[in-house]
């Protein structure tokens, strides 16, 4: 399973990315999916997820919507018109960032390889 | 996926709520994800109990609190107002203290402003709580019990300030918190699953050893203030440890009303016995109403009350292994008291009467209860008998008149 403190940094990008790929998702559905695109190696736990869809419904992100399923409220998240800019950004931003991190890997281990030689 | 019946959300919804999983919205999400869970167990041949066992298995201890925290904290910046207004009232009340110590001027002013800011964390802290916007909270009881701490605490502003009213607000505030809070425990009593739903329950509950950490510091502050000079500032603290600590632990003994393993004959001997000793204990408080003789009495008598009270709970009812040793220790503080009590009744003659007390104020009588506050300290019962009574015998010390 991929390390928390990667996972940390990115779960806010993530909820965002799959919320503007999906019109509406509900939180089990979300760690479902996160769970299937990682085969099985990122685990969003309830301590994981939950804080950030509230914190993201609060800055005015995620609008929320409720239906009875199976005799229980089930709550829907959509993005909203803020949310899906800031998806749009926050999802350009890590992939930047990971083409950087790449590229740093790449680099320090080809200098490395040329010094072993 | 299947469905799950109403009894299986039920079972789950109350694990929940044991789990500290109180905010409903929080609450119903979290429960529509655990059915889930428990639904893809159940399609692959799993029984409902089976599967509900594994799912509470992966769920890492606290979880649930840690959960309602953080959500609380992401959607309420509000909170964040209250945990700088509790960091400033406290700095200021450290910063009272030393001023006081080190004889700088403007010690009396600091206090009171740290009053003041302890009155609109207090407001901050019940106002932008999330869960006040919910029904059937106990909103009105909450909002009710908080007006009587803020009249408490202007009246010690009055008291310092030697402002004419304190007095009258201080009896205003003890009749109003005995009678909010003794109607809320015999409320808790008679419903306790409408109860348990209470913010105030939640809350100190949720935040007992925050709670407590205060106390010890309010006792830590009186006793040295004590112990330095003997200054009136440390009467303050050990007014603030008294009061919110029988606040507290008596709202703290409510939780066994709502706990179905918890016999009903026994709730209502613990129903009974909180209200008499918390009304015995706050009305002294009230120094114009109460003549000196029956503060004393009053007093001591719920020391004797609660150590004894507390010594059957551990002899009889507890399953501690040191049950029988903390007993004995209660039934010391219990003797020990009551020949305080003797002493100062005025029954004795002065001879006899010097005895007693050199008995009780004795330092190995200190050093002995310090030392079993540290020892047991696990144990919650016995260390909050113990707090206030070390708090309570610190205060009395060369103290005339109780």
């Amino acid at each position: 399973m991929a390390s928390k403190e990667f996972i940390r940094g990115t779960i806010k990008t993530l909820v965002l990315k799959l919320l503007s790929d999906k019109k509406k998702m509900y939180g089990y559905e979300i760690s479902a999916r996160v769970k299937e695109l990682s085969d099985n190696e990122i685990q969003l736990t309830y301590g994981a997820l939950y804080p950030i869809l509230y914190k993201l419904e609060a800055e005015g992100l995620l609008s929320t919507e409720s239906e009875l399923v199976d005799n229980r409220a089930r709550k829907y998240y959509s993005l909203t018109e803020k949310g899906n800019e800031v998806a749009k950004v926050k999802v350009s931003e890590l992939e930047n960032f990971i083409g950087i991190i790449k590229n740093i890997l790449i680099t320090s281990k080809t200098s490395l390889e040329s010094w072993a030689h | 996926m299947g469905s799950l019946s109403p009894s299986q959300l039920g079972e789950i919804r109350v694990y929940l709520e044991r789990h500290g999983l109180t905010y409903e919205l929080l609450q119903t999400e979290m429960l529509d994800h655990i059915c889930c869970n428990i639904e893809q167990d159940m399609d692959q041949g799993l029984e409902f109990e089976v599967a509900l066992k594994k799912v509470q298995s992966e769920i890492p201890k606290n979880q649930f609190k840690q959960i309602q925290s953080e959500t609380m904290e992401s959607i309420g910046q509000k909170t964040k107002l209250t945990v700088v207004l509790t960091y400033c009232s406290f700095s200021m009340l450290v910063l009272a203290t030393a001023f006081k110590m080190m004889h700088f001027p403007g010690a009396g002013q600091l206090l009171i402003a740290s009053f003041v800011g302890l009155t609109i964390t207090l407001i901050s802290g019940v106002l932008t709580n999330p869960l006040i916007k919910e029904k059937g909270r106990g909103r009105v009881a909450l909002f009710a019990l908080t007006v009587s701490v803020i009249l408490f605490l202007t009246s010690l502003c009055f008291q310092l300030l030697h402002l004419p009213g304190g007095s009258f607000l201080r009896i205003l505030s003890v009749i109003s918190s005995i009678a909010i809070l003794t109607g809320y425990a015999i409320y808790c009593y008679t419903y306790p699953k409408k109860a348990s739903r209470h913010l105030i329950l939640r809350y100190v509950g949720n935040e007992a050893f925050s709670i407590e950490k205060t106390l010890i510091i309010f006792f830590v502050f009186g006793a040295t203030l004590k112990l330095w000079q003997n200054d009136f500032i440390s009467v303050v603290f050990f007014i603030m440890l008294f009061s919110f600590g029988s606040i507290f632990y008596f709202i703290s003994t409510w939780q066994y009303y709502l706990d179905d393993q918890v016999k009903r004959s026994h709730r209502l001997s613990l129903l009974i016995v909180s209200i008499v000793a918390f009304t015995m204990f706050i009305s002294p408080t009230m120094v114009n109403l109460v003549n000196v003789p029956t503060r004393v009495f009053l007093n001591w008598g719920t020391f004797i009350l609660a150590s004894i009270a507390v010594a059957i709970y551990y002899m009889k009812y507890s399953d501690d292994k040191q049950k029988y040793f903390l007993g004995l220790i209660s039934l010391s503080i219990a003797l020990l008291t009551s020949l305080n009590l003797l002493a100062k009744s005025g029954l004795l003659n002065a001879s006899d009467h010097d005895f007693f007390l050199g008995i009780v104020y004795s330092p190995i009588v200190y050093i002995g209860w310090f030392a079993a506050f540290g020892f047991f300290f696990k144990r919650p019962v016995f260390r909050a008998l113990l707090l206030m009574t070390l708090g309570m015998y610190v205060y009395t010390y060369q103290l005339p008149g109780i």
